[in-house]
């Protein structure tokens, strides 16, 4: 506590800086060490897939070398090759880079559904909240997979269709690549954007009691500025701690799509893949499963702990005197 | 020999803005069947002076740096923790303030009031469920037989702290510890609490230690009083004393401080600044900087409790020097 | 009364109790307040007493049209705050706002003082930015703070800090009506004084009309004009601060004075207390006629047959509503 006086009049130019609870929330992170760990491998992660394919060649990932098939880690292949001879180290850099890109991209998209849907939902409560819940929950009772299998295989016939038709036209432009990862995002997105509205509306629902909303509403502010400006900012905590924990939940899951054969479609490798393809050949080439199974064990593990941590950071019962 | 004798009790808490005393060198007595009142604000430490005697103080970041608490032959502060569950909860009991959370919402009201006897093995289940039944009638709960049965959330929060009250009474302590038992009540049903404990105490010859920051309520139901202020004791003395003739200005800048006491239409007096910051030691004693009879000496020297007659102590260097003129 | 500046008139606030899924159906009514009639004049201060349950809270934050009546009417100066809605409404609150309980939860934490100053400035005016700083800076200065502290944030403030803050916020619309609820029940008892202290001087100052609502007896006396006592939802007396704190003529005022502790050891032992049996009643279900009659060592028969009118024994602006005023206050 500070020992501010409530005394005389001063001059307004010597104005002191205050400290936000942002501020105690960050060096609380920093003290633990387990998130630190975590940040600085994500970081490292995120830095090697993305940056580091710059000083590849171009087809790091797709040269396949048949005679060189199968080889063990070793001088010259230094995580080894897969079936059909390319470079685990370059496959596993690129299926990084896809896995992070679907944990990030798929979880912005449930963000940004999810904030809004429950935000309104909380706000407002009464009809409109038990009609969007109701909606919520009963898209929750659809079981993911069966909808995503449905969702892939009648996507799969619409790139199919789509291709047919500009091949029919002499146009060499393909959808099938792109559609579906493009799918994939949707799939996860819709499916993650659930939770997402449930703890934002829930923490809605309990900021909207709290007094200094009715003080908000009592001085006659507008509606959206009473959203944007008090209710989000103090949403932000959950919603952080929820997100970093969403990512490796979506990288989990498109790993689990993919060793289905639902997912990312070879040759482009995600670590999903790449743990399906060791899978099938654990025998012979036990390096094919080993790396990228505990680069994704190590990675989901940073994730979490970075979650861990920022849950504890922004605590609010520990940001209040 | 006075059944609960606290010699020096100093208590931090080690956090990252520094050491806070919450507890600075306190020493009291209380006698058997007495009934001794601890008054202050918050962040005086009074709750943390009797918490650090039952060892309920979390460790870190709270340490017990010295002192003893000799209760009838054992120093609470340097037992072993199984001597010392013996006596918490059957031979010293506790209420706290907010019976909104002092009872397991889980476990029905006879299970909780049953507990502490098993527990110190003290009845058996059958016996203990009667004991329960005729504490709760005891403690002025209408249809006890029918509601004993009852779970915490179908009572009211005066009849919560009335429940409180039966579970701590119910293994006939020596000493019930009252942590601001009345502050989350209505004026009302504080009245009611307060006879209520009233009369426990004369029944069983409890001794009572009440903590509390209402004057008021000391006035009517205290033998004997600490001011507390900044960790430390400031003023010890019979209520009487106390009351009219306090010694310590920050006795008698509280007493002038209550609205009640102050005639309607004039501006009601004030404490100038504010609370002490419990992180900082101060050189000399804690309250000068809001006293209006401060001295240098004030500020460099620590007073210490002497006797001003009249089993009457107070710290205050100028009290001590020279009886302070009204 | 044609002199008075806010008029309630007979204002009920009802929540009903719903049961059901999703089709709800309504199986009975909270009446929190149930028929209350107030007049206050210019600059006068009430203080509105009562314990839990009474509605005193729900009656400060209906007649704010924060929570709508479900009948009756409030009338500030020439305007009828009922009939308000919508945009009409929010512009209209310039004029009436609220002081909350608690100084923790009614500051955003996540904004400066000067944000919420400045927001609070400019909800129904146009500041140019060049003079923001200077008018949050008196304005803080008006409730006793340091104008250099306005970049910090309400953690970083006590307890009494940040109820001077609150204050701030209310006054920065220029209202004409000021509800107090509670606003210095969680605070120390030497801070206590000085935020009182503030608020009367305020009061004065600024020609306020204010509703005082507490549970704490002596603390109203202080600072009001007036006193109203509120038991489940109504009003059971009202009349002059000091005729009211010492000569109580209702039952229910009285058990309330004679439960107030007095720091004075020799009255405290000596002195007779008037103890209510039970715990004050739940507005869910409340007793027939005079609420009151089931915990009233006075009750007779007719008690129970009708809320009683109110009734003035020698001062006509003090009344209570209890039909043996007159044999139980000789």
């Amino acid at each position: 506590m500070s020992d501010i006086p409530t005394t005389k009049p001063s001059a307004i130019d010597t104005v002191e800086k205050g400290e936000s609870l942002w501020v105690g929330a960050w060096y609380r992170l920093r003290k633990n060490k387990m998130a630190l760990a975590g940040g600085v491998f994500i970081l490292l992660l995120a830095g090697l897939s993305f940056i580091g394919p710059f000083f590849l060649e171009s087809d790091y990932y797709t040269n396949t070398v048949l005679e060189d098939k199968l080889t063990a880690p070793g001088t010259e292949y230094t995580l080894g090759t897969d079936h059909l001879g390319r470079d685990q180290l370059g496959r596993i850099i690129k299926g990084g880079q896809i896995s992070l890109l679907v944990g990030l991209v798929a979880t912005f998209v449930s963000l940004t559904i999810g904030i809004g849907y429950g935000t309104i939902s909380g706000y407002f409560g009464g009809k409109i909240d038990s009609v969007m819940m109701r909606l919520v929950d009963i898209l929750y009772s659809l079981p993911f997979v069966i909808f995503v299998i449905l969702l892939m295989v009648f996507a799969k016939d619409l790139g199919d269709s789509i291709d047919e038709w500009f091949r029919a036209r002499g146009s060499e432009f393909s959808i099938s690549g792109q559609w579906n990862m493009l799918l994939l995002f949707v799939a996860i997105g819709a499916v993650e954007w659930l939770t997402m509205a449930r703890i934002v509306r829930g923490q809605v629902m309990s900021l909207r009691r709290q007094e200094f909303i009715e003080a908000c509403i009592s001085l006659g502010l507008p509606t959206r500025r009473i959203i944007f400006r008090h209710m989000v900012p103090n949403v932000l905590g959950p919603v952080i701690v929820y997100t970093t924990l969403t990512i490796p939940a979506v990288m989990l899951l498109e790993a689990f799509l993919s060793f289905l054969g639902l997912g990312v479609q070879p040759p482009t490798p995600s670590w999903g893949l790449l743990i399906k393809d060791g899978a099938d050949r654990m025998r012979e080439a036990w390096w094919m499963l080993v790396f990228p199974g505990a680069l994704f064990a190590i990675t989901l593990f940073s994730f979490n702990f970075v979650g861990d941590g920022l849950r504890d950071a922004l605590d609010p019962k520990t940001s209040k005197d | 020999m006075p059944l609960l004798d606290v010699n020096d009790l100093t208590t931090y808490f080690h956090t990252r803005n520094g050491v806070v005393r919450a507890v600075d060198g306190v020493s009291f007595q209380l006698e058997k069947g007495e009934t001794l009142g601890i008054v202050g604000e918050s962040g005086s430490g009074k709750s943390v002076t009797c918490m650090s005697m039952l060892g309920l103080i979390p460790q870190p970041p709270g340490r017990i740096e010295k002192g003893t608490a000799n209760f009838d032959g054992t120093d609470l502060l340097h037992c072993s923790q199984k001597e010392l569950q013996t006596i918490r909860g059957r031979r010293i009991a506790m209420i706290f303030q907010d019976p909104m959370t002092s009872l397991n919402p889980y476990l029905r009201i006879e299970d909780q009031l049953i507990e502490p006897l098993l527990i110190h093995g003290l009845a058996d289940k059958v016996s203990a469920k009667k004991q329960a039944l005729a504490m709760l009638d005891a403690v002025g709960i209408q249809d006890a037989a029918s509601r004993i049965r009852g779970y915490p959330h179908e009572f009211s929060g005066g009849m919560r702290q009335r429940v409180m009250i039966a579970m701590a009474l119910i293994t006939k302590p020596d000493v019930l510890i009252a942590d601001e038992p009345t502050t989350a009540l209505d004026v009302t049903v504080q009245a009611q609490i307060l006879e209520l404990i009233k009369k426990e105490q004369q029944e069983l010859g409890t001794a009572v230690i009440l903590i509390t920051h209402d004057l008021g309520v000391v006035s009517g139901f205290c033998d004997r009083i600490n001011v507390m202020y900044g960790g430390k004791i400031v003023e010890s003395g019979p209520t009487k004393e106390i009351f009219y003739n306090p010694q310590h200005p920050y006795n008698r800048a509280l007493q002038n401080s209550i609205p009640a006491l102050q005639a309607k239409g004039k501006e009601l007096y004030t404490i100038p600044g504010m609370p002490p910051d419990m992180s900082k030691q101060s050189a000399g004693c804690s309250f000068a900087p809001r006293c209006e009879h401060t001295t240098d000496l004030c500020t460099s020297k620590p007073p210490e409790l002497q006797d001003i007659g009249q089993e009457h102590t107070t710290a205050c260097l100028r009290v001590q020097g020279e009886n302070l003129k009204p | 009364m044609s002199d008075a500046y806010l008029q309630i008139n007979n204002l009920k606030t009802h929540f009903p109790v719903e049961k059901g899924i999703l089709f709800r159906k309504v199986t009975g009514t909270v009446k929190a307040v149930d028929g209350v009639s107030l007049s206050l004049a210019k600059g006068e201060v009430l203080g509105l007493v009562g314990e839990s349950g009474c509605g005193k809270s729900t009656l400060g934050r209906t007649v704010l049209q924060l929570i709508k009546p479900t009948e009756g009417t409030v009338t500030l100066g020439s305007q009828t705050l009922t009939d308000l809605d919508g945009k009409k409404l929010r512009s209209a609150r310039a004029d009436f706002q609220m002081i909350f309980q608690d100084p923790y939860a009614s500051l955003n934490p996540r904004m400066t003082v000067y944000s919420m100053l400045a927001e609070a400035i400019q909800a129904h005016r146009k500041v140019p930015k060049a003079d923001l700083a200077r008018a949050v800076g008196s304005l803080m200065e008006k409730v006793g703070l340091a104008a250099r502290f306005m970049r910090k944030y309400p953690h970083e403030f006590s307890g009494g800090q940040r109820q001077r803050i609150a204050i701030a916020r209310a006054l920065a619309v220029e209202p004409e009506l000021i509800i107090a609820d509670e606003p210095v029940s969680a605070l120390d008892v030497s801070i206590q004084a000085q935020i009182l202290n503030l608020l009367s001087d305020l009061t004065r100052e600024m020609e306020l009309t204010m509703i005082f609502i507490s549970h704490d007896l002596s603390v109203v006396k202080h600072i009001s004009d007036r006193i109203a006592v509120m038991y489940l939802g109504r009003i059971v007396e009202i009349g002059p601060a000091k005729e009211v704190f010492e000569h109580p003529q209702h039952p229910y005022t009285k058990a309330l004075c004679s439960a107030v502790p007095m720091p004075d050891p020799d009255s405290e032992r000596t002195r007779k207390r008037i103890l209510l049996p039970g715990d004050p009643p739940s507005p869910l279900s409340p007793p027939s006629g005079c609420t009151f009659h089931p915990r009233c060592s006075h009750a007779e028969e007719r008690c129970q047959a009708a809320w009683p009118s109110f009734e003035s024994l020698k001062n006509d602006t003090h009344e209570a509503a209890c039909v043996r005023l007159a044999e139980l206050n000789q």
